[in-house]
């Protein structure tokens, strides 16, 4: 008997089980059982300090807390199946999934844009040709010149216009105008919406041109729009460098000015926009952004975050920035928090770190929630400031800001 | 966080010391590992997290917080003693969480409270010496409880010599269980310095 009750009580580390720090508290051992336990206490600080927690604790049930935390940290989900019991892992088949799905539609992107890529060229070649002819046409009618591709900062539907000037050049130049324009007419889209790839544009070809690049300005007289001499040729993005690997995404962006080099694209945002005031009218698109060095850490503070465990939240993260001070997630998950606990300064303060860098991936979010904050907090003066920063930058939350600024004039 | 699928990986792992445990963790990575100190520890890394964080809900997200570090800390670090280690990790991101709210502070390295806190056996050195007193040496015993203060001295007396428990010594003295307890210790690790001081001296 006294050798069970040992082998209950004490674990092989020498240390109280859990029975009997239960049965201790409960006051049902005897008293033996009671003196080898109060003789462990005075050698071991581990188990003294324990029951000293547990013991003022009001949670007298502690191992029902212990299970729920258990499951928290080894989630188990079981399913039947031909009458066996198969235990899932929910999350790390989610995270499979993810990954799996990311990895597809990269692949996807990819031969999307070389079939793009391709055809375009292949058109291009038939256009030039049909240019030719058109021209042979057109010659006696009204010839174009060089001035309609002058270079200016938002103006190309300037480029697009039929100013018919003579063009002082050889016939050569001007058959590269006409080409151009004509491959122009063709490819131009909406005047309101166009679409942009993103992140290829330096890879296309040089015979390919886009409205929005036909702004260039003529080398020299007699060399005047040439597929290698294109000057202002628009450069997209590229991926900012940061301490995260980043998978790379693949954005579909509707812009009505496309020839704003600040325009940020939303192919950078990872996990989920907690932040759903106001629309958007970005097609979302999906990238996964993981932390290499914590993989495993990192997850679970944004799951305290989307259950609602906002101080959870909170002591994860500063923790978190405690090693890493310059993650914009946590940063800004960290902000996010303190805000959903009214606690603006500390938000404020989180965010503002997010906002002073522009390449952060949080920086548009960030950005908005500061001036949301200063619109609940009757701050008019710094929500009009940042609204009006949001809209110069023309980014995701352009049209937000437009409708923030006016509510405010109305007000 | 991986699948540890109930309880059936418990077989593999329970007969294991933990130092075995740590170095089967940094070859495999295996989260059963992790489970069966969960299994071990838990409910006393709980209990610490109780007595200095003082509410259920703080407690056990720094339980949860200490078990997510060992994914991480048990394949950085080389641990000779796993348990004093363990102890020590929830005990100092306890302290870490006390200091961001402010607590405590340092002065000339002694942790101030920022509210009185009695009977706190605080030390930043952990050790668990698993010493024991020598009671054949009556005499010197003897002498050396007469030199501890009063309440250390009863509370000694009643727990080693009269072996009472806990309970029959607060009922007697109406000290507090924590009291008792830190009479209990304190009085025994000065009656060590006291009883080591004697040897010397022979």
């Amino acid at each position: 008997m006294n050798n069970s009750s040992n082998h209950r009580h004490f674990s092989p580390s020498g240390c109280l089980t859990s029975e009997a720090i239960n049965l201790y508290i409960q006051k049902k051992l005897t008293d033996k059982e009671v003196r080898k336990i109060e003789l462990h206490l005075t050698d071991c600080q581990f188990c003294s300090d324990a029951i000293d927690g547990l013991i003022i604790s009001d949670n007298k049930d502690f191992e029902t807390t212990l299970s729920e935390v258990r499951d928290k940290l080894f989630p188990t989900d079981q399913k039947k199946f031909n009458g066996k019991t198969i235990n899932i892992n929910k999350k790390s088949n989610r995270i499979r999934n993810i990954i799996y799905l990311s990895i597809a539609a990269s692949i996807s992107v990819i031969i999307i844009s070389y079939l793009s890529i391709i055809s375009i060229n292949n058109s291009s070649k038939n256009n030039s040709l049909l240019g030719i002819e058109e021209f042979e046409n057109k010659k006696s009618e009204s010839p174009l010149t060089e001035s309609t591709f002058k270079d200016s900062s938002n103006n190309k539907k300037e480029a697009q216009k039929t100013d018919t000037k003579n063009s002082q050049g050889s016939a050569n130049n001007q058959n590269n105008i006409d080409r151009i324009e004509i491959i122009n007419k063709l490819l131009k889209t909406d005047s309101e919406d166009e679409i942009i790839l993103s992140d290829y544009s330096s890879e296309l070809s040089d015979n390919f041109y886009t409205p929005e690049i036909i702004n260039t300005q003529p080398s020299d007289d007699n060399n005047i729009v040439d597929g290698n001499s294109v000057e202002d040729y628009k450069k997209m993005e590229e991926l900012p460098a940061s301490s995260n690997g980043i998978i790379a995404g693949y954005s579909v962006t509707k812009e009505k000015e496309s020839n704003d080099k600040n325009t940020q694209r939303s192919n950078k945002s990872s996990g989920q926009n907690p932040n759903s005031a106001g629309s958007t009218k970005t097609v979302p698109s999906f990238s996964l952004s993981y932390d290499a060095d914590e993989n495993e850490v990192s997850p679970a503070g944004l799951d305290k975050y989307n259950a609602g465990d906002y101080s959870g939240a909170i002591t994860y993260y500063e923790e978190y920035l405690h090693v890493y001070p310059d993650d914009a997630q946590a940063q800004y998950y960290c902000g996010m928090s303190h805000y959903k606990l009214k606690q603006y300064n500390k938000a404020l303060e989180l965010l503002n770190k997010v906002v002073s860098n522009k390449q952060n991936h949080f920086y548009q979010q960030a950005q908005w929630q500061i001036a949301q904050i200063y619109i609940e907090t009757n701050n008019t003066q710094q929500a009009r400031k940042v609204l009006n920063e949001i809209i110069d930058e023309k980014g995701t939350y352009l049209n937000n800001a437009i409708e923030a600024v006016n509510n405010l004039e109305n007000q | 966080m991986l699948t540890v699928p109930g309880n059936s990986s418990r077989g593999k792992y329970n007969d294991l010391a933990d130092e075995k445990l740590v170095s089967l963790f940094k070859e495999t990575a295996d989260s059963s590992i992790i489970a069966e100190f969960y299994t071990r520890y838990s409910h006393l890394i709980y209990g610490v997290c109780l007595k200095y964080l003082k509410n259920d809900s703080d407690s056990k997200d720094a339980l949860m917080h200490v078990y997510e570090k060992l994914f991480i800390y048990l394949k950085q670090y080389e641990i000779a003693n796993f348990k004093s280690w363990f102890y020590s990790v929830a005990k100092h991101h306890c302290l870490y969480l006390l200091k961001k709210r402010k607590e405590y502070t340092y002065e000339e390295n002694i942790i101030v409270w920022k509210s009185p806190k009695e009977f706190v056996e605080f030390a930043d050195d952990i050790t668990l010496t698993g010493q024991c007193l020598n009671e054949d040496k009556t005499k010197q015993l003897f002498n050396a409880i007469e030199k501890l203060n009063e309440e250390q001295k009863i509370c000694i007396d009643l727990f080693y010599l009269q072996e009472k428990s806990y309970q029959e010594i607060q009922e007697i003295t109406q000290f507090t269980f924590k009291q008792v307890k830190s009479y209990i210790q304190n009085g025994k690790r000065n009656l060590k310095i006291l009883l080591s001081e004697y040897y010397n001296n022979e």
